[in-house]
Protein backbone atom coordinates (compact mmCIF):
# COMPACT_ATOMS: atom_id res chain seq x y z
CA UNK A 1 0.00 0.00 0.00
CA UNK A 2 1.40 3.77 -0.84
CA UNK A 3 2.68 5.42 1.92
CA UNK A 4 0.44 8.48 2.32
CA UNK A 5 2.57 10.59 5.05
CA UNK A 6 6.46 10.05 3.27
CA UNK A 7 7.32 13.37 1.85
CA UNK A 8 8.36 13.25 -1.78
CA UNK A 9 10.77 15.92 -3.33
CA UNK A 10 12.17 16.85 -6.92
CA UNK A 11 15.74 16.19 -7.42
CA UNK A 12 17.32 19.34 -6.91
CA UNK A 13 16.62 22.00 -9.29
CA UNK A 14 20.36 22.24 -10.70
CA UNK A 15 20.52 19.07 -11.49
CA UNK A 16 17.57 18.98 -13.98
CA UNK A 17 16.31 20.46 -16.96
CA UNK A 18 12.73 20.36 -17.60
CA UNK A 19 10.95 21.66 -20.88
CA UNK A 20 7.27 21.37 -22.11
CA UNK A 21 6.63 19.37 -25.50
CA UNK A 22 3.31 19.08 -26.45
CA UNK A 23 1.45 17.97 -23.59
CA UNK A 24 4.62 15.75 -22.24
CA UNK A 25 8.01 17.25 -20.58
CA UNK A 26 11.37 16.18 -22.12
CA UNK A 27 14.05 16.14 -18.96
CA UNK A 28 17.44 16.20 -19.06
CA UNK A 29 19.57 14.80 -16.17
CA UNK A 30 22.71 17.28 -15.75
CA UNK A 31 24.26 14.52 -13.83
CA UNK A 32 24.68 11.59 -15.80
CA UNK A 33 23.32 13.11 -19.16
CA UNK A 34 20.27 11.11 -19.26
CA UNK A 35 16.98 12.20 -21.25
CA UNK A 36 13.52 11.24 -20.03
CA UNK A 37 10.25 12.17 -22.01
CA UNK A 38 7.62 12.24 -19.56
CA UNK A 39 3.65 11.93 -20.23
CA UNK A 40 1.28 14.21 -18.71
CA UNK A 41 0.96 12.96 -14.97
CA UNK A 42 4.77 12.48 -14.05
CA UNK A 43 5.32 15.81 -16.08
CA UNK A 44 2.84 17.58 -13.46
CA UNK A 45 4.07 15.68 -10.51
CA UNK A 46 6.91 17.33 -11.11
CA UNK A 47 5.86 20.65 -11.89
CA UNK A 48 3.71 20.61 -8.22
CA UNK A 49 7.03 19.22 -6.51
CA UNK A 50 9.41 22.08 -7.85
CA UNK A 51 7.32 24.51 -5.36
CA UNK A 52 8.41 21.94 -2.43
CA UNK A 53 8.38 18.33 -0.75
CA UNK A 54 4.56 16.81 -0.73
CA UNK A 55 3.37 13.90 0.25
CA UNK A 56 1.22 11.66 -2.32
CA UNK A 57 -2.13 13.69 -1.10
CA UNK A 58 -0.32 16.75 -1.01
CA UNK A 59 0.29 15.87 -5.26
CA UNK A 60 -3.03 14.66 -5.35
CA UNK A 61 -4.29 18.04 -3.72
CA UNK A 62 -2.64 20.13 -5.94
CA UNK A 63 -3.67 18.65 -8.86
CA UNK A 64 -7.27 18.81 -8.16
CA UNK A 65 -6.45 22.28 -6.97
CA UNK A 66 -4.92 23.24 -10.25
CA UNK A 67 -7.47 21.75 -12.71
CA UNK A 68 -10.48 21.70 -10.61
CA UNK A 69 -11.05 18.28 -10.53
CA UNK A 70 -12.16 15.54 -8.13
CA UNK A 71 -10.03 12.66 -7.52
CA UNK A 72 -10.95 8.91 -6.84
CA UNK A 73 -8.61 5.92 -5.81
CA UNK A 74 -7.27 5.29 -9.45
CA UNK A 75 -5.63 8.78 -9.13
CA UNK A 76 -3.69 7.97 -5.91
CA UNK A 77 -2.60 4.37 -7.03
CA UNK A 78 -1.30 6.17 -10.44
CA UNK A 79 -0.01 8.86 -8.79
CA UNK A 80 2.24 6.63 -7.10
CA UNK A 81 3.32 4.33 -9.77
CA UNK A 82 4.31 7.46 -11.44
CA UNK A 83 6.59 8.10 -8.47
CA UNK A 84 8.15 4.83 -7.83
CA UNK A 85 8.82 5.08 -12.33
CA UNK A 86 10.54 8.88 -11.29
CA UNK A 87 12.22 7.55 -8.50
CA UNK A 88 13.79 4.87 -10.29
CA UNK A 89 14.94 7.00 -13.04
CA UNK A 90 16.21 9.81 -10.09
CA UNK A 91 13.73 12.12 -10.62
CA UNK A 92 12.11 12.07 -7.74
CA UNK A 93 13.21 10.70 -3.85
CA UNK A 94 11.39 9.90 -0.84
CA UNK B 1 39.51 29.84 -56.47
CA UNK B 2 37.54 26.68 -57.51
CA UNK B 3 39.33 23.26 -57.88
CA UNK B 4 38.24 23.70 -61.67
CA UNK B 5 40.37 26.68 -61.98
CA UNK B 6 43.34 24.83 -61.31
CA UNK B 7 45.26 23.67 -63.79
CA UNK B 8 45.53 19.88 -64.26
CA UNK B 9 49.19 19.07 -63.25
CA UNK B 10 49.24 21.64 -60.69
CA UNK B 11 46.25 19.44 -58.90
CA UNK B 12 48.64 16.80 -59.30
CA UNK B 13 51.30 17.91 -57.86
CA UNK B 14 49.10 19.44 -55.08
CA UNK B 15 48.00 16.18 -54.67
CA UNK B 16 51.00 14.71 -54.56
CA UNK B 17 52.60 16.71 -51.88
CA UNK B 18 49.59 16.18 -49.42
CA UNK B 19 48.88 19.91 -49.85
CA UNK B 20 45.15 20.08 -51.57
CA UNK B 21 43.00 22.27 -49.38
CA UNK B 22 39.27 21.49 -49.73
CA UNK B 23 36.48 23.01 -48.53
CA UNK B 24 33.42 21.23 -48.29
CA UNK B 25 30.89 23.57 -46.30
CA UNK B 26 32.74 24.61 -42.92
CA UNK B 27 35.39 21.67 -43.28
CA UNK B 28 38.85 22.32 -44.67
CA UNK B 29 40.77 19.22 -45.64
CA UNK B 30 44.42 19.10 -46.75
CA UNK B 31 44.36 15.95 -49.04
CA UNK B 32 47.04 14.13 -50.06
CA UNK B 33 47.33 11.13 -52.82
CA UNK B 34 49.73 9.74 -55.55
CA UNK B 35 46.75 7.81 -57.06
CA UNK B 36 46.12 9.29 -60.14
CA UNK B 37 42.78 7.65 -60.45
CA UNK B 38 41.06 9.20 -57.66
CA UNK B 39 42.00 12.58 -58.58
CA UNK B 40 40.88 12.36 -61.40
CA UNK B 41 37.57 11.27 -59.47
CA UNK B 42 37.85 14.77 -57.47
CA UNK B 43 38.49 16.83 -60.15
CA UNK B 44 35.01 15.50 -61.31
CA UNK B 45 33.40 15.28 -58.29
CA UNK B 46 34.27 18.28 -56.47
CA UNK B 47 35.06 20.41 -59.30
CA UNK B 48 32.86 23.39 -57.94
CA UNK B 49 34.10 22.92 -54.88
CA UNK B 50 36.74 25.82 -53.09
CA UNK B 51 40.90 25.14 -53.13
CA UNK B 52 42.15 27.19 -50.57
CA UNK B 53 45.83 28.09 -51.58
CA UNK B 54 47.07 30.36 -48.43
CA UNK B 55 48.34 28.96 -45.65
CA UNK B 56 45.46 27.43 -43.25
CA UNK B 57 44.53 25.24 -40.62
CA UNK B 58 43.03 22.34 -41.69
CA UNK B 59 40.34 20.63 -40.02
CA UNK B 60 41.59 17.59 -41.64
CA UNK B 61 44.69 16.04 -42.81
CA UNK B 62 44.00 13.06 -44.77
CA UNK B 63 45.99 10.70 -47.23
CA UNK B 64 44.55 7.77 -49.34
CA UNK B 65 48.07 6.01 -50.38
CA UNK B 66 48.78 2.45 -51.56
CA UNK B 67 50.79 0.50 -49.67
CA UNK B 68 53.69 -0.52 -50.13
CA UNK B 69 53.98 -3.91 -50.22
CA UNK B 70 53.04 -6.90 -52.60
CA UNK B 71 49.41 -5.34 -52.34
CA UNK B 72 50.34 -2.29 -54.70
CA UNK B 73 50.66 -4.86 -57.54
CA UNK B 74 48.57 -8.04 -56.59
CA UNK B 75 44.96 -7.34 -55.93
CA UNK B 76 45.95 -4.07 -55.24
CA UNK B 77 44.44 -1.62 -52.36
CA UNK B 78 44.51 1.02 -50.84
CA UNK B 79 44.23 3.07 -47.31
CA UNK B 80 42.70 5.90 -46.18
CA UNK B 81 44.99 7.80 -43.16
CA UNK B 82 43.68 10.80 -40.96
CA UNK B 83 47.22 11.85 -39.90
CA UNK B 84 48.80 8.86 -39.04
CA UNK B 85 46.20 6.32 -38.26
CA UNK B 86 44.63 4.51 -40.63
CA UNK B 87 41.07 3.94 -38.39
CA UNK B 88 40.14 0.83 -41.43
CA UNK B 89 41.16 -1.65 -43.34
CA UNK B 90 42.25 -1.17 -46.54
CA UNK B 91 39.98 -0.89 -49.60
CA UNK B 92 40.37 -2.14 -53.36
CA UNK B 93 42.59 0.27 -54.83
CA UNK B 94 39.26 0.65 -57.61
CA UNK B 95 37.04 1.73 -54.75
CA UNK B 96 39.31 4.98 -53.63
CA UNK B 97 36.63 7.49 -53.86
CA UNK B 98 34.32 5.59 -51.61
CA UNK B 99 36.86 5.54 -49.29
CA UNK B 100 37.88 9.40 -49.30
CA UNK B 101 33.78 9.73 -48.85
CA UNK B 102 33.42 6.81 -45.79
CA UNK B 103 36.29 8.24 -44.49
CA UNK B 104 36.10 12.21 -44.85
CA UNK B 105 32.22 11.31 -43.23
CA UNK B 106 33.97 9.17 -40.68
CA UNK B 107 36.07 12.38 -39.41
CA UNK B 108 33.54 14.66 -39.39
CA UNK B 109 31.46 12.23 -37.39
CA UNK B 110 34.08 11.41 -34.86
CA UNK B 111 35.39 15.25 -34.83
CA UNK B 112 32.78 18.18 -35.43
CA UNK B 113 31.28 18.19 -32.13
CA UNK B 114 30.99 22.12 -32.32
CA UNK B 115 27.80 21.22 -34.15
CA UNK B 116 24.72 18.47 -33.41
CA UNK B 117 25.02 16.28 -36.08
CA UNK B 118 21.87 14.58 -37.05
CA UNK B 119 22.26 11.81 -39.99
CA UNK B 120 20.74 13.32 -42.17
CA UNK B 121 20.18 15.06 -45.52
CA UNK B 122 19.10 18.48 -45.74
CA UNK B 123 17.54 20.48 -48.58
CA UNK B 124 16.49 24.23 -48.61
CA UNK B 125 13.84 25.95 -50.19
CA UNK B 126 13.78 29.88 -49.29
CA UNK B 127 15.93 29.49 -46.66
CA UNK B 128 14.00 27.41 -45.29
CA UNK B 129 15.51 23.94 -44.48
CA UNK B 130 14.01 20.23 -44.63
CA UNK B 131 16.16 17.84 -42.59
CA UNK B 132 15.47 14.28 -43.96
CA UNK B 133 16.63 12.44 -41.10
CA UNK B 134 16.91 8.47 -41.46
CA UNK B 135 18.20 4.99 -41.66
CA UNK B 136 19.98 3.25 -44.20
CA UNK B 137 17.36 1.62 -46.54
CA UNK B 138 14.98 4.83 -46.20
CA UNK B 139 15.13 5.56 -49.25
CA UNK B 140 16.95 9.19 -48.08
CA UNK B 141 19.35 9.66 -50.48
CA UNK B 142 17.72 8.77 -53.52
CA UNK B 143 14.69 11.19 -52.44
CA UNK B 144 17.83 14.10 -51.47
CA UNK B 145 19.05 13.18 -54.88
CA UNK B 146 16.04 14.30 -56.71
CA UNK B 147 14.60 16.91 -54.91
CA UNK B 148 18.49 18.68 -55.39
CA UNK B 149 17.88 18.74 -59.14
CA UNK B 150 14.08 19.73 -58.71
CA UNK B 151 13.70 23.40 -56.83
CA UNK B 152 15.60 22.74 -53.50
CA UNK B 153 19.29 23.38 -52.49
CA UNK B 154 21.40 20.36 -51.48
CA UNK B 155 23.15 21.18 -47.90
CA UNK B 156 24.06 17.27 -47.26
CA UNK B 157 22.87 14.12 -47.81
CA UNK B 158 24.54 13.02 -44.44
CA UNK B 159 24.67 15.53 -42.13
CA UNK B 160 22.13 17.85 -40.96
CA UNK B 161 24.82 20.15 -38.94
CA UNK B 162 23.06 22.09 -36.46
CA UNK B 163 25.24 25.01 -34.83
CA UNK B 164 23.84 25.28 -31.13
CA UNK B 165 24.08 28.71 -30.92
CA UNK B 166 21.90 29.62 -33.55
CA UNK B 167 19.88 26.92 -34.44
CA UNK B 168 20.58 27.16 -37.69
CA UNK B 169 21.89 24.20 -40.04
CA UNK B 170 24.87 24.52 -42.08
CA UNK B 171 25.77 23.03 -45.49
CA UNK B 172 27.74 20.06 -46.59
CA UNK B 173 27.62 19.23 -50.13
CA UNK B 174 29.27 16.44 -51.13
CA UNK B 175 29.10 13.75 -53.66
CA UNK B 176 25.88 11.99 -52.85
CA UNK B 177 26.56 7.86 -52.81
CA UNK B 178 23.60 5.98 -54.58
CA UNK B 179 23.29 2.42 -53.96
CA UNK B 180 22.06 -0.46 -55.82
CA UNK B 181 18.85 -0.12 -57.11
CA UNK B 182 18.84 3.64 -56.24
CA UNK B 183 21.06 4.10 -59.02
CA UNK B 184 18.25 3.08 -61.75
CA UNK B 185 16.22 5.26 -60.43
CA UNK B 186 17.77 8.65 -60.34
CA UNK B 187 19.26 7.94 -63.48
CA UNK B 188 15.58 7.57 -65.22
CA UNK B 189 13.91 10.27 -63.38
CA UNK B 190 16.39 12.89 -62.89
CA UNK B 191 18.36 12.20 -66.51
CA UNK B 192 20.43 15.63 -65.55
CA UNK B 193 22.02 14.52 -62.69
CA UNK B 194 25.52 13.74 -62.92
CA UNK B 195 26.01 10.32 -61.36
CA UNK B 196 30.08 9.13 -61.62
CA UNK B 197 31.29 5.83 -62.02
CA UNK B 198 29.48 2.75 -60.40
CA UNK B 199 31.55 0.86 -57.92
CA UNK B 200 30.71 -2.71 -57.72
CA UNK B 201 30.63 -5.20 -55.00
CA UNK B 202 31.66 -2.39 -51.95
CA UNK B 203 30.82 -3.21 -48.55
CA UNK B 204 27.10 -1.42 -48.91
CA UNK B 205 26.86 -2.88 -52.20
CA UNK B 206 26.84 -1.01 -55.99
CA UNK B 207 27.37 2.29 -55.08
CA UNK B 208 27.56 5.75 -57.68
CA UNK B 209 27.68 9.28 -56.73
CA UNK B 210 25.77 12.02 -57.86
CA UNK B 211 27.75 15.10 -58.11
CA UNK B 212 26.46 18.16 -55.84
CA UNK B 213 24.44 20.21 -58.34
CA UNK B 214 26.91 23.54 -58.92
CA UNK B 215 24.85 26.27 -56.93
CA UNK B 216 24.62 23.93 -53.91
CA UNK B 217 28.36 24.38 -54.01
CA UNK B 218 28.95 27.72 -54.81
CA UNK B 219 26.58 28.55 -51.90
CA UNK B 220 28.08 26.23 -49.21
CA UNK B 221 28.77 28.57 -46.60
CA UNK B 222 25.05 29.66 -46.51
CA UNK B 223 23.50 28.36 -43.46
CA UNK B 224 19.77 27.75 -43.50
CA UNK B 225 16.45 27.70 -40.63
CA UNK B 226 15.28 24.57 -40.02
CA UNK B 227 11.51 24.21 -41.02
CA UNK B 228 10.81 20.69 -41.73
CA UNK B 229 11.54 17.29 -40.07
CA UNK B 230 10.53 14.66 -42.12
CA UNK B 231 11.20 10.37 -41.91
CA UNK B 232 11.35 9.20 -45.49
CA UNK B 233 9.89 5.46 -45.57
CA UNK B 234 10.47 3.78 -48.86
CA UNK B 235 7.70 1.15 -48.61
CA UNK B 236 7.24 -1.08 -51.87
CA UNK B 237 3.95 -0.68 -53.46
CA UNK B 238 2.99 1.93 -50.85
CA UNK B 239 0.55 4.97 -51.43
CA UNK B 240 2.42 8.34 -50.82
CA UNK B 241 1.30 9.95 -47.62
CA UNK B 242 2.89 12.11 -45.00
CA UNK B 243 1.96 11.38 -41.25
CA UNK B 244 2.06 13.78 -38.62
CA UNK B 245 4.68 13.30 -35.90
CA UNK B 246 4.50 14.39 -32.17
CA UNK B 247 7.43 16.46 -31.02
CA UNK B 248 7.98 14.31 -28.52
CA UNK B 249 8.08 11.65 -30.92
CA UNK B 250 10.13 13.74 -33.08
CA UNK B 251 12.39 14.03 -30.05
CA UNK B 252 13.30 10.40 -29.42
CA UNK B 253 13.67 9.87 -33.02
CA UNK B 254 15.97 12.64 -33.86
CA UNK B 255 18.09 11.64 -30.36
CA UNK B 256 18.47 8.53 -31.78
CA UNK B 257 19.31 9.43 -34.99
CA UNK B 258 22.28 12.01 -33.98
CA UNK B 259 25.89 10.93 -34.37
CA UNK B 260 26.76 12.90 -31.30
CA UNK B 261 23.69 13.40 -28.70
CA UNK B 262 25.11 11.88 -25.40
CA UNK B 263 28.04 13.92 -26.61
CA UNK B 264 27.50 17.26 -26.67
CA UNK B 265 25.37 17.02 -23.38
CA UNK B 266 22.92 19.44 -22.18
CA UNK B 267 23.71 21.54 -25.71
CA UNK B 268 22.43 18.84 -27.06
CA UNK B 269 19.35 17.95 -25.30
CA UNK B 270 18.72 22.05 -26.46
CA UNK B 271 19.34 21.42 -29.82
CA UNK B 272 16.88 18.97 -30.34
CA UNK B 273 14.04 20.35 -29.01
CA UNK B 274 14.26 23.45 -30.48
CA UNK B 275 14.35 22.07 -33.70
CA UNK B 276 10.79 19.84 -32.88
CA UNK B 277 9.97 22.94 -30.66
CA UNK B 278 10.16 24.97 -34.30
CA UNK B 279 9.41 22.41 -36.80
CA UNK B 280 6.53 20.63 -38.34
CA UNK B 281 7.50 16.94 -37.87
CA UNK B 282 5.91 14.22 -40.56
CA UNK B 283 6.83 10.70 -41.32
CA UNK B 284 6.65 10.11 -45.54
CA UNK B 285 5.79 6.79 -46.60
CA UNK B 286 6.27 6.89 -50.77
CA UNK B 287 6.98 3.89 -53.19
CA UNK B 288 6.60 6.55 -56.17
CA UNK B 289 9.53 9.10 -56.42
CA UNK B 290 7.48 11.43 -58.62
CA UNK B 291 4.93 11.52 -56.25
CA UNK B 292 7.14 12.34 -53.37
CA UNK B 293 8.10 14.63 -54.89
CA UNK B 294 5.58 16.71 -55.98
CA UNK B 295 3.68 15.88 -51.97
CA UNK B 296 7.12 18.65 -50.86
CA UNK B 297 6.72 20.89 -53.74
CA UNK B 298 3.42 21.89 -51.71
CA UNK B 299 5.06 21.39 -47.77
CA UNK B 300 3.43 24.92 -46.43
CA UNK B 301 6.03 26.96 -44.25
CA UNK B 302 5.80 26.44 -40.43
CA UNK B 303 5.08 29.48 -38.50
CA UNK B 304 8.08 28.48 -35.90
CA UNK B 305 6.35 27.01 -33.83
CA UNK B 306 5.96 23.64 -35.49
CA UNK B 307 2.60 24.66 -36.91
CA UNK B 308 2.09 25.27 -40.73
Amino acid sequence: MPDRDVLWQYVPRENIVIEALDLQAAVYMRPTGETHILSTLPAEILIHLMTGEKTEQGILQAIENAHGLTSDADWRVQIHASLMQMQSLGLTTP
Amino acid sequence: MKLDDLPLPALHQSCLENSLQLRTGPFVTRLGTSYHGLIEQLGFFYSNHEVIQAPWVADFHVRILRPVSVRRIWRPQINFFLDAKHPFEPYALEQALPLFEWGLNWCIATHAHQFLMLHAAVLERDGHALLLPATPGSGKSTLCAALAHRGWRLLSDEFGLIRPETGDVWPLPKPIPLKNRSIEVIREAIPEAQVGPLFTGTRKGDVAHVKPPCDSTRRQQEPARPAWILFPRYQSGSPTRLQVQTPELGFVRLSRNSFNYRIMGETGFRGVLRLVQNCSIHQLIYSRLDEALRLLAQLPVPDGNGTT
